[in-house]
């Protein structure tokens, strides 16, 4: 047997390219799992066996440029000048070619070996644009693949092409197609020169010299960091040149550079590319867009969707949860009469399958519908869409509109919320999004506020604590933006057509997500039940409880009791009502009426809706922000939340009199 | 000369300017936005929120600050 041949291949592209929709062609799976080292920023990374070969093939984010914009684009500028890629996939949306190509360029000046794929040939035909394949072949001189992504088309061909290339000794592409204009052609072929002199000086900085030589020309912090420490010379002949050209031109050096690839990737596009005559005839995307982005029916929409899937999520949660504990009640007299009712039955079935019933029943039906209903609005392109409506309104908290996925996320879960302010561009924008994610109320926070406020109070008293809550975010983000001195990014965001959600896709993310879930927190949820009772058991409670007296019953008039759930809620917050629940109904065998007053219930979900982010999301925030910030934020809530709780107890005392 | 935010819907300018910071404008000039470029405005959100444009035919939303600082001639 032959042993088989190894492959590595890197997929880069713009965003939304359907780069992504190849890799899970490809290996199958998506398999974004873990970071990239240090950074985060999710790697995603497959394997696959084709004919005699084994592919190792990692899928980089999607940008737009190899420059320092964003950490995305220096984390696939390193990966690509590494050792682990043989070639590069450069997929590009065939309806945006200009755009596309101008990466492609950039791409090209890595001198790796490479293949274009070109993707979205289906809408290319149906919008009646002719590309001329072949040409763009001559004119990169690099192999051009037409690609279907979504119906597999050109995978396989992709693959092929790709073990051509590798049995027939790997060709670099050269970047003969483009030379920058006479001023600034001398300039780099100057620069090049210079840092050829000192070849074994820059020998660890991998880039070739005519990248580094454009790169250093266009300020890029980065690499000139780099440089200065061996040849500062080098940057001053840098400096000069770019003045020189800055003054001619009387445009920055970025202008400059991108306006010259832009002007040649529009010739490229003159000679292979027709264009049809444009359909005027609207799709039912652009009817969607304008309905979406309509100035009063936008925002309807919007809330719609909100309380729409928020709606939805607590129905299904209902319905589900409520066959779930008939379940529990109806097998809990058969595994007593089986196994008795001893020490080790209760840690088991009251302990253990309580917590577990209780995390399925009270959480899981709740996130699960949650996560499918973001994944579609993920999917068909309306998040960006909420972006662009909300811009104005999230510039009064400080951020820019981007900043509304992040928050809509955290309505699911506070944790992939987190981690989805990594859009945001800079520290700043990221910081205080993800402070107000952290104060969105998550499903296990609905999951409290719903199966305690709504179910015992009424309806209305849970839209009070939404109104407290979207108070409190306006007045952190008011608060956070006085308080940091940097200034507000503006927005600068694609916006992609409406398209059908992809049935698979939205199940696979979802299955993804729910799965992360389940092993992080269920788990925990069936030890601390088993603990519970263990503890309940022999009185264990009562220390903590009497330690916490002072806050938990005096300030926030709560029962004793609730001291040791809501430390349990850090875990996980819906742990507050769970525990409760086990303890009044099955282990009281009274209802959560007789337990808790009116108040005490409101005062109990305002505090688990406010008063820390739960551990996962802490841990969370740290990987995204680090512990100084998360601290803060943690205290601040927790010292907010308690204030709050107070006043509304006390307050509510001095109204009623003491009632 | 006038601002993009000021440019009509549906109405095509060409950038001749644009004045915002490096990290900004190096932005916009990745995603085609330099001097020559022909912009068409779609649409900009309600309240003097963000302008929806589009740029060697892809749409980019621009918020309104940064729409403010860039400059073009009409395209008649």
């Amino acid at each position: 047997m032959t042993e088989r041949k190894i492959i590595n291949i890197a997929l880069a592209g713009n965003a939304n390219v359907g780069k992504s929709v190849i890799f899970n062609q490809l290996t199958g799976m998506n398999q974004c799992i873990g970071n990239w080292p240090g950074k985060t920023v999710e790697k995603c990374e497959g394997k696959l066996t084709f004919l005699n070969y084994n592919f190792n093939i990692v899928d980089l984010p999607g940008i737009y440029s190899l420059s320092t914009y964003s950490i995305e684009e220096i984390i696939s500028r390193e990966f690509l000048i590494g050792e682990k890629v043989d070639l590069i996939v450069n997929v590009i949306d065939g309806t945006n070619l200009e755009r596309n190509l101008f990466f492609t360029v950039q791409l090209i000046g890595l001198n790796l070996p490479m293949i274009l794929a070109v993707n979205q040939l289906d809408l290319v035909r149906k919008r009646k644009i002719k590309i001329n394949l072949d040409k763009l072949e001559k004119i990169f001189k690099i192999p051009v693949i037409p690609v279907i992504a979504v119906h597999g088309r050109g995978v396989h061909e992709l693959l092929e092409k790709t073990i051509e290339m590798f049995e027939n000794e790997f060709q670099i592409p050269n970047e003969d197609f483009f030379k920058f204009g006479k001023e600034v052609e001398t300039g780099i072929q100057k620069l090049i020169d210079e840092i050829n002199n000192y070849t074994d000086e820059l020998k660890d900085i991998k880039y070739p010299s005519r990248f580094l030589a454009i790169k250093i020309l266009e300020k890029d912090d980065e690499l000139i960091g780099k440089i200065k420490r061996f040849k500062p010379e080098i940057i001053d002949i840098a400096a000069e040149i770019r003045e020189e050209l800055e003054e001619l031109h009387g445009e920055d050096i970025n202008t400059i550079i991108s306006a010259e690839i832009y002007n040649r990737i529009h010739e490229i596009i003159n000679q292979s590319v027709v264009y049809g005559e444009k359909q005027t005839k609207a799709t039912w995307a652009d009817k969607l867009d304008h309905l979406t982005t309509h100035s009063i029916f936008g925002y309807v929409l919007l809330f719609i969707i909100l309380f729409g899937s928020y709606w939805v999520v607590f129905t299904v949660g209902d319905i589900v949860g409520g066959w779930l504990d008939e379940i529990y009640e109806f097998f809990t007299p058969i595994v007593f009469n089986i196994f008795g009712d001893n020490i080790g039955t209760n840690i088991f079935w009251n302990g253990a399958m309580a917590g577990l019933f209780g995390g399925v029943g009270g959480v899981l039906v709740y996130v699960i519908p949650f996560f499918i209903i973001i994944e579609i609005l993920q999917d068909s392109g309306y998040l960006p869409r909420a972006a662009f409506m909300m811009d104005k309104f999230m510039h009064q908290v400080g951020v820019h509109g981007k900043a509304i996925i992040p928050l809509i996320l955290g309505l699911g879960c506070n944790v992939p919320g987190c981690t989805a302010c990594r859009i945001m561009e800079t520290e700043r924008e990221k910081k205080i999004t993800a402070f107000l994610t952290t104060l969105v109320p998550c499903a296990a926070v609905m999951a409290v506020i719903m199966g305690l406020v709504a179910k015992h109070l009424g309806f209305i008293y849970a839209i009070i604590l939404y109104g407290i809550d979207f108070a409190v975010i306006i007045l952190f983000g008011k608060l956070a933006t006085k308080f940091s001195h940097e200034p507000q990014t503006e927005l600068i965001m694609e916006m992609h057509e409406f398209r059908k959600p992809n049935t698979s896709v939205i199940l696979k993310q979802t299955w993804f997500r729910s799965k992360e879930f389940v092993y992080k927190a269920m788990p925990l949820i069936i030890i601390i039940g088993m603990l519970m009772e263990i503890m309940l058991m022999f009185n264990l409670l009562e220390p903590i409880n009497i330690f916490l007296q002072p806050i938990t019953v005096l300030w926030l008039g709560l029962p004793v009791i609730t001291g040791i759930f809501l430390i349990y809620g850090i875990l996980r917050k819906e742990l507050t009502l769970v525990l409760l629940e086990i303890l009044a109904v099955d282990i009281l065998g009274i209802a959560l009426s007789e337990f808790m007053t009116p108040i005490q219930m409101f005062v109990f979900a305002l505090i688990t809706m406010l008063y820390i982010p739960c551990a996962a999301t802490i841990i969370v925030l740290r990987n995204e922000t680090g512990w100084k910030f998360t601290l803060k934020v943690t205290f601040i809530e927790v010292g907010f939340a308690l204030l709050l709780g107070g006043i509304v107890n006390w307050g509510y005392i001095f109204i009623t009199g003491g009632g | 000369m006038i601002t993009l935010d000021l440019l009509q819907n549906n109405r095509e300018f060409i950038v001749r300017r644009v004045h915002a910071g490096w990290r900004a404008k190096t932005r916009l000039a990745n995603l085609g936005i330099v001097p020559g470029t022909k912009i068409k405005k779609l649409r900009s959100a309600p309240l003097f929120g963000p302008v929806q444009v589009k740029v060697k035919g892809s749409d980019l939303v621009i918020g309104r600050g940064l729409a403010r600082k860039i400059l073009g001639e009409l395209v008649s």
